[in-house]
């Protein structure tokens, strides 16, 4: 090379030495973003979900502190009363069929909300207890299988694996026809791992995913993000749907 | 100066790369298991022009067609991960092909190595790999480098970007000694090296399942 070819060929060394440095700032300066987006995002996530479920607390413990006591009370009048004639004898016993009834359905719409054997039992018995109400259906056969009762989460994480069940019970029993379902849970020494499967008429995701993702599949994907897991789904049209969740446990959070 | 049979060695790193993607072929997602055939395409493209260079000294036919091959490849590859829809990728792929036809088959010859097409492809993809860091920093939640398409773009921007510029001395008609255009060269077999040693982590995080994400 001639003396004018070296200095070309120096400053293109000079500018390539320049590229990668501005390559590598622009990686690290994403990567930083990533991690504050990332923590952002998490942190408005919990706090939705948060309101959200104390929300749901709030009005469960209004219906069964509140209106079910009131109810009772009025089931207790009513049933005092003495009728005077067979009219009056059959509204009374209309009435009080009306008032169990309803009593029943406060029960039923605060397990719905915040299920008692959740905070009682834990989370493996309360979906065990969900999936027995809706096997009584016979719409379809739900299996929930756990080496053990007692899973490694943190007491409030508890209600999201609730929830990430529930909802995955409810986009079954809405769009998959399946007849039967899996849902098993397995403690590692770092996470818990759940899968959930059914027998139904699966999809296609990538065209699904192209338009937008449900409801349902987008709360469960904010709930297992916010448990800082993630969601695997291997499905496809004809061949049921099969998700599987790895969260970490309570000594690895 | 490092001599030809070290630069031959240095453009085959791509075959560890390849042999995990073939290895892994079978369980990988769909859409990354085109980027193994990219890798395939490499490496046959990598053997040919040693085969061509030894009998007829020069790489340039073969080296040609490849670049149309790759891409195509390419353009595939980002239409798999959902940078543009189906009219995009005709449109893109019929001025691809027009660039190509027009530089090797109408104005120049496919015996010589043209640059144009080159710079002109390296330019796209270095765009869409751009595009897609984007969309993967915003559904990535854990660490970008574990992401193999992370990986894949920000090589495809590094090694595209060197190549573009690289191309820029040829597509530009300019007197160069014959040592000058090997250091030059030289730059590009190092971008390479670290390329397909790159592509090799890539190839070992390409995910076997679906992983579900919302974007912030």
């Amino acid at each position: 090379m001639d003396a004018n070819e070296t200095k070309t060929y120096l400053a293109l060394l000079i500018c390539a030495g320049i590229l990668v440095l501005l390559i590598i700032v622009y990686v690290l300066s994403l990567m930083k973003h990533q991690r504050k987006n990332v923590t952002l995002y998490k942190e408005k996530v919990q706090a939705e979900i948060t309101a959200l479920e104390n929300e749901r607390r709030r009005f469960v413990s209004d219906l069964h502190d509140d209106f079910g006591p009131v109810l009772s009370s009025v089931k207790l009048h009513v049933a005092s009363l003495s009728p005077s004639s067979p009219d009056d004898e059959a509204l009374q016993k209309k009435s009080l069929h009306l008032i169990n009834d309803m009593l029943s359905q406060i029960h039923q719409i605060a397990n719905n909300l915040m299920p008692n054997a959740l905070e009682r039992k834990g989370v493996v018995i309360a979906l065990k207890q969900f999936a027995d109400d809706i096997n009584s259906t016979g719409k379809i056969k739900i299996t929930v299988s756990s080496e053990s009762n007692d899973l490694a989460v943190v007491k409030k994480d508890e209600i999201h694996i609730y929830r990430i069940i529930q909802e995955a019970i409810h986009n079954t029993l809405k769009h998959s026809k399946a007849d039967r379902m899996m849902i098993d849970f397995k403690n590692t020494t770092q996470d818990i791992h759940f899968t959930i499967d059914d027998n139904g008429v699966g999809y296609n995701y990538d065209s699904s995913s192209k338009n937008s993702l449900g409801l349902g599949l987008k709360n469960i994907i904010s709930r297992v993000e916010m448990l800082d897991g993630e969601i695997f789904i291997d499905t496809a049209v004809g061949k049921g749907t099969h998700y599987s969740i790895i969260i970490p446990n309570a000594q690895n959070q | 100066m490092l001599n030809y049979y070290y630069v031959t060695a240095f453009g085959y790193a791509n075959l560890i790369a390849m042999t995990i993607g073939l290895v892994r072929f079978k369980k990988i997602l769909k859409p990354f298991r085109l980027f193994v055939i990219f890798l395939v395409a490499g490496a046959v493209n990598d053997a040919l022009s040693t085969f061509t260079i030894i009998y007829w000294h020069t790489n340039a036919a073969n080296g040609n067609i490849y670049i149309l091959i790759e891409a195509i490849i390419l353009l595939f590859i980002f239409y798999n991960w959902g940078s543009f829809g189906k009219r995009i990728l005709y449109l893109l792929l019929s001025l691809f092909v027009l660039v190509w036809v027009a530089e090797n088959l109408v104005f120049g010859s496919l015996l010589k190595i043209n640059s144009f097409f080159r710079l002109f492809y390296s330019l796209a993809v270095v765009i869409l790999s751009i595009d897609q860091i984007n969309v993967t920093m915003m559904h990535e939640r854990k660490n970008l480098f574990r992401n193999a398409k992370f990986i894949i773009c920000f090589l495809f921007a590094f090694y595209y970007t060197f190549k573009a510029v690289y191309e820029v001395f040829y597509v530009v008609p300019m007197k160069m000694s014959d040592r000058f255009d090997q250091n030059l060269f030289l730059i590009l077999v190092f971008v390479n090296l670290f390329t397909n040693l790159g592509y090799a982590l890539a190839t070992l995080w390409m995910p076997t399942k679906q992983k579900l994400t919302l974007p912030y």
